[in-house]
């Protein structure tokens, strides 16, 4: 059940969590659309637990942890600060204990909130490079994380695991090539050697590292009879 | 006479020096750690003083910061277990639970009851054992020496019971994902009931000797007052909270484990001071053995560990999971990417807020005072840093 409170609030979206998250609500915000959620939640005896960032495809995302004393049930402000220019605005006037969560926000991804009274570094020393932002290869999209982001159509998933596919079997006909080949010059170089395995049979399958073998062997059989 | 070049060098470092700016005329700025004994460890806090009055604080954090979040992204779901014991030493069994118990919600691993129970039955002796600490040394900073001999005496029995099952006697690692590391015997409970009968004497004897001591209670009561508004702002938790009146206690505002079965009370006390959060400690204790007693008498027969995939890789997605540690909400928000490798660990120390609102506290208090208001919030500062 969404609390109340919840709907009140301004966002992009809303959704009812599963209890396996551990959240009741999630809201994804704008920048602007921050001050105002978070300005209602505290006037309705709402503390905010703590600001955990996570680095994702489309940025760094800020997750505001909000909970009541009374009534609990964890309510999620979602907001997403660009990787290019990392800026979220500051919450420590209105919750002074934002102050020392956006500290460490700034230390870890160096998101830079504005208008907060005194940013600057809290855990690591001053000037470190922020640790905790990944390799753009090793980034997951935000949609994995939360329904509040847009999720892929199932047929577009579809159409992306038909292209994987493609591309798989693309890659394997090359490598296929590309054995043959290295088997034929190392034919030329030591007939002996013609069997040996050939690298490119990385995927693991069996069916796969058996074909480059067999068809040198028929290569052989074909350049016996030119000769 | 002229200075040495060493002596007139500016010796300040760059928070000290953002410090000063704001800096009134006539006061003092001066170091309070990181090496001083009041901190426990190393937590600097710089204070201005008008002579013995403090006008600003400010702590500086980071001299014990190990980033154990960002281990949790290099180290499998498994190896990063030993880290949890390690973040607070003094209620490790807590963070075992915190971390534990979000790795098992996101991957709907089932826990047996025998389990929940060992699990229950440890934490709370880990509890009485953090609060002890806390005792001993909160009355080490007010001056009185002789009481943390007791509470160490008492502390080893509790070590010497959790050493039985965990293999150690501080970090302990011994929450498994889907259950506990081993199982506790006859002696452990034999032990247990021994020690819960003696401590209760011990508990009276503690409240004649101390509680009602003339001189802790100056040094204690109105002092670091912290409103019910002030602390919600601040995020506190744990027993800061239920000083100020506020019954907020994770183990029944979001029942986890066995807890809902369990009868006992959350000790709270209005007045706010430093006192209160003494108060409720001491309470706490007690609330603590009663616990213990009725675990010790429910434990059901069975299994101590549910099935578990031998390499664990949670589905994608994210979770949050919170326990009531000594120190207040223990918090775990964990994201998966679906590899055996966490993709987020995020940790919400409790004191890591409770300290926050350090500096609003001590705002002008004698210096003395805004020691015992440090003691009084119970800090460990490895957990603060991480």
């Amino acid at each position: 059940m969404i609390p109340n409170i919840a709907q009140s609030l301004k966002a992009e979206a809303m959704v009812e969590c599963d209890p396996k998250t551990g959240q009741a609500v999630q809201l994804r915000v704008t920048a602007e659309q921050l001050l105002p959620a978070a300005e209602t939640l505290d006037a309705a005896g709402y503390f905010l637990e703590d600001v955990s960032g996570v680095d994702v495809q489309d940025g760094f995302e800020l997750n505001y942890h909000f909970d009541h004393v009374q009534t609990p049930g964890r309510i999620t402000l979602r907001l997403m600060a660009s990787h290019d220019d990392p800026k979220a605005p500051s919450l420590a006037l209105l919750i002074p204990g934002a102050d020392w969560h956006e500290r460490e926000c700034y230390d870890f991804f160096g998101v830079d909130f504005k208008g907060h009274p005194d940013l600057k570094a809290l855990l690591l020393e001053p000037g470190t490079e922020p640790p905790l932002i990944r390799d753009a290869k090793s980034r997951i999209p935000a949609f994995e994380l939360s329904l509040v982001y847009p999720q892929p159509e199932p047929e577009a998933a579809d159409d992306e695991e038909a292209k994987k596919a493609a591309a798989k079997a693309k890659a394997k006909e090359k490598a296929a090539a590309k054995a043959k080949e290295k088997a034929a010059k190392a034919d030329e170089a030591n007939p002996e050697s013609a069997a040996a395995k050939p690298e490119a049979a990385t995927d693991g399958e069996q069916a796969e590292a058996e074909t480059p073998e067999a068809k040198p062997a028929e290569a052989d059989k074909q350049e016996g009879a030119e000769q | 006479m002229t200075m040495s070049p060493q002596l007139s060098s500016d010796p300040s470092d760059f928070y000290s020096q953002s410090f000063s700016k704001g800096a009134r005329e006539n006061t003092l700025i001066l170091n309070m750690g990181p090496q001083h004994p009041s901190t426990h460890g190393v937590l600097r806090v710089i204070v201005e003083l008008d002579g013995e009055y403090i006008v600003r604080a400010e702590p500086v954090l980071g001299y014990i910061h190990r980033m154990h979040e960002f281990m949790g992204q290099k180290k499998t779901y498994t190896q990063y277990l030993p880290n949890m014991g390690r973040v607070d030493y003094l209620h490790a069994t807590a963070w075992n639970w915190a971390y534990v118990g979000a790795v098992e919600q996101l991957a709907g691993i089932e826990v047996p009851e025998r389990a929940e129970y060992i699990r229950v039955l440890t934490c709370e002796i880990n509890r009485i054992c953090s609060h002890l600490v806390w005792w001993g040394a909160y009355l080490l900073d007010l001056g009185a020496f002789t009481p943390i001999l007791y509470a160490f005496e008492d502390r080893e029995f509790l070590l010497d019971i959790l050493q039985r099952v965990t293999g150690s006697r501080l970090t302990y690692c011994y929450f498994r994902f889907g259950g506990v590391y081993a199982d506790v015997d006859d002696k452990f409970i034999d032990d247990t009931r021994t020690f819960i009968q003696r401590f209760r004497k011990r508990l009276k004897m503690y409240e004649a000797l101390v509680t009602k001591n003339f001189i802790l209670r100056k040094r204690c009561e109105d002092i670091g007052v912290l409103s019910v508004q002030t602390a919600r702002k601040y995020g506190c938790t744990g027993p800061v909270i239920r000083g100020s009146g506020v019954p907020y206690d994770v183990r029944r505002a979001v029942p986890y484990s066995v807890y809902p079965e369990l009868d006992f009370e959350i000790p709270t006390f209005s007045e706010g001071d430093a006192m209160a959060r003494y108060m409720v400690r001491l309470k706490e204790m007690e609330q603590s053995l009663r616990i213990m007693e009725q675990v010790m008498d429910r434990m059901p027969d069975g299994d101590i560990q549910g099935k578990t995939p031998k390499t664990l890789k949670p589905p994608k997605g994210e979770t949050y999971f919170a326990v009531e540690g000594a120190r207040g909400k223990i918090g775990v928000h964990l994201v998966s990417d679906g590899s055996a490798t966490p993709y987020r660990v995020k940790l919400r120390a409790p004191g890591y807020s409770n300290l926050s609102c350090f500096a609003e506290l001590s705002k002008g208090t004698l210096i003395a005072d805004a020691v015992s208001i440090l003691g009084s919030l119970d800090l460990v500062i490895p957990e603060i840093d991480r």
